[in-house]
């Protein structure tokens, strides 16, 4: 029981006072940004980035794993009330979430969220305590040919299955590869992609790419189609708890959820989208009652909400214990982890150890912070829901030129920003998924260093990142998860 | 514009830019060959990738198979999106040079009031209002809390 007593020593760093504050402050800010619709985790902690010089690095994991996990609760409570799901994941929960809202039950729809929320990220939470130092033991066996592979895993996986088509989602994995690209190269110093300018050797910053993509490209979106002030905010109706009918119908869909979760979440391949919906429709198929759903089943948000949380906590197990990140946020807490010069990975919970059981604890306290929080505070986050359409967006563009502007005085850089920002409103408009070009950002550079390494190691014999056995699995399977979904769809279509 | 263009033109730019990265991986010097992957062979099969992408989009949109949210049948954008847009633009490009001659002050007050604006306010008295202050509660909050560095001064002359 190694992983006990660690974490007995995680806790004790996490409820240290300052650190406390910290969590609290991301819990905070998680919840804010989950609320508001248009601005997300992922671009929170990439606004946060530049910090990284001042704050130590377990304090401000800890607010990220705050900002990470707030998130998830802020976003149902907009989806219930607003029916503008802030992400891909929880559009379910404003499909049921918004019918239950006006049928004058926003009160148990918001409820069953945020105690599912807690359960399924607590349960999620445990899971990764007890996984984790499981796949740092397979993980030390890992060398560069097998990082590449898994990258190359963790790429296909993210571009096939998001979006709604394969060409798009390829165009914008290969543009934020290339992007990645831009600047000196490590081993030989060589310049790419710098065009003459200075500015450009650093290469981009993950924050400037990230941020005008997220912020700046749905701001200038939003504007175009000029919906953004329509939207009607429902009344927070009926008991903000569950009457006994409430907890014996949700209990079965949070369980069921979280199972949905965090296995998906953990997988290279996850992201919370998939869990969320295999839950959703269990839990329709499940039901005695499925002409419900459509019109406000309490299951409908119970599961998903659960789905999407535990997901949420299986997200960080293959970016603690491999350095793989599987979402857009986990790709941005990478680089995060990057800049304090910590690289994530199996040697992390042995180099490290104290900074991963910290976070892992605080997510733990960050549960409960959030679901003492959450439900008290709703008349708050409604009122923020309320903030005029033309301030909210003025206030995320200045927040956002602050942020870049801040870190490095350049206004070349600020420049960027907006460059990134039309870059992402073009891809909105057509259709194009954003995720695939961050993680190719941050992806890429590592994949080529590995690929680099391992090729070395192997003389220059490319065979080596198929018949080493572990990293020619992982090949196989990212071939097969860009065929068999086009073969199973040709076949029903 | 037409329903058939707007992605035509997105693919074609595409292209363009997929063949500047094709030139531009072709321009990196190889430099000392005592390695299988030197520093240009990745960019250079990403480049060529893209350049093969591009032209699938390319045909893709010519045959109308790029959606474009313009032409949404739930939700298509409100009248006006071209003027919308314009403010956006206009901010855009306004913003880093109030930023670069005059300071934070000048290039937050911008980039706040053409956004407010492209969201349909239309009181000028309360935009710059609402600009100027949350502006100066901006600066505050990155330069003298967090100190990120915002420049000293919140507006300053260009000499």
């Amino acid at each position: 029981m190694d992983a006990l007593a660690h974490l007995a020593q995680g806790f004790s760093n996490a409820l240290q006072p300052a650190v406390l504050m910290y969590g609290f402050l991301g819990c905070l800010v998680g919840t804010l940004v989950g609320v508001l619709p248009g601005i997300g985790p992922a671009l929170t902690i990439a606004l946060l980035l530049p910090l990284t010089f001042k704050v130590p690095a377990t304090a401000m994991f800890v607010l990220f794993a705050g900002i990470y996990y707030g998130a998830m609760y802020g976003g149902s409570t907009t989806s219930i009330l607003l029916n503008t799901p802030g992400e891909s994941a929880s559009v379910m929960t404003a499909l049921e979430g918004n019918r239950m809202a006006r049928r004058g039950m926003a009160g148990p729809a918001l409820a069953t969220a945020a105690i599912g929320s807690f359960i399924a990220g607590t349960i999620g939470t445990i899971a990764l305590t007890f996984f984790s130092p499981l796949i740092v033991e397979a993980a030390l066996l890992f060398g560069p040919a097998e990082y590449f592979s898994l990258m190359l895993l963790a790429l296909v996986a993210v571009t096939s299955v998001l979006g709604n088509s394969l060409l798009r989602g390829l165009v914008s994995l290969n543009l934020g590869l290339l992007f990645g690209m831009v600047g000196v190269d490590l081993q030989t110093g060589q310049h790419r992609f710098a065009f003459g300018q200075a500015e450009l050797l650093d290469g981009l910053e993950v924050t400037i790419v990230a941020v005008g993509l997220f912020a700046v490209g749905e701001a200038m979106f939003m504007a175009w189609k000029g919906h953004a002030a329509e939207g009607k905010v429902e009344k927070i109706s009926g008991s903000l708890w569950l009457d006994r009918d409430g907890w014996r119908r949700s209990w079965k869909p949070w369980l069921r959820g979280t199972l949905f979760g965090f296995p998906i979440g953990a997988m290279p391949a996850g992201g919370a989208e998939l869990p969320t919906l295999l839950s959703y429709y269990t839990e329709k198929k499940l039901s005695k009652n499925p002409e419900e759903f459509g019109n406000g089943a309490i299951e409908g948000v119970a599961g998903p909400e659960a789905a999407n949380n535990a997901a949420a906590a299986g997200v960080l197990m293959p970016l603690l214990t491999l350095g793989i990140p599987t979402s857009a946020t986990a790709a941005i807490l990478l680089s995060a982890f990057t800049s304090y010069g910590i690289a994530p990975g199996p040697l992390l919970f042995q180099q490290q150890a104290d900074l991963v059981w910290t976070l892992i604890a605080s997510l733990y306290v960050g549960n409960v912070i959030l679901l003492v929080l959450n439900l008290p505070l709703v008349g708050l986050w409604v009122q923020l829901l309320r903030i005029p359409a033309p301030w909210l967006y003025g206030g995320i563009i200045l927040i956002s030129t602050a942020g870049v502007y801040g870190a490095s005085s350049s206004v070349f850089d600020v420049g960027l920003l907006y460059a990134f920002g039309l870059i992402g409103f073009v891809m909105r408009r057509f259709d194009f998924p954003v995720a695939p070009m961050v993680m190719g950002l941050i992806l890429g550079p590592m994949a080529e260093q590995s690929m680099r390494q391992a090729l070395t190691i192997s003389a220059g014999d490319f065979a080596t990142f198929a018949t080493r056995p572990i990293s020619g699995t992982i090949l196989a399977i990212a071939a097969l998860m860009l065929i068999v979904p086009r073969v199973l769809r040709s076949r029903n279509a | 514009m037409t329903a058939s263009r707007a992605p035509l033109l997105a693919a074609l730019a595409l292209a363009a830019l997929a063949g500047l990265a094709v030139w531009g991986a072709w321009s990196i010097p190889q430099g000392p060959g005592f390695s299988t992957v030197g520093p240009r062979d990745f960019p250079l099969v990403l480049s060529g990738m893209l350049a093969v992408f591009a032209i699938a989009a390319v045909v893709q949109a010519l045959r109308g198979r790029i959606p474009d949210e313009a032409h949404n049948p739930d939700e298509p954008p409100l009248a006006g999106a071209l003027a919308r847009m314009s403010w956006m633009i206009a901010g855009m490009l306004l913003a880093p040079l109030g930023l670069h001659l005059f300071g934070f002050f000048a290039g937050g007050v911008i980039g706040f009031a053409t956004v407010a604006r492209a969201f349909g306010a239309r009181n000028w008295a309360a935009i710059i209002g609402w600009a100027a202050a949350s502006t100066i509660v901006v600066w505050l909050l990155f330069d003298k809390v967090l100190t990120l560095k915002l420049g000293n001064e919140l507006l300053r002359l260009p000499f």
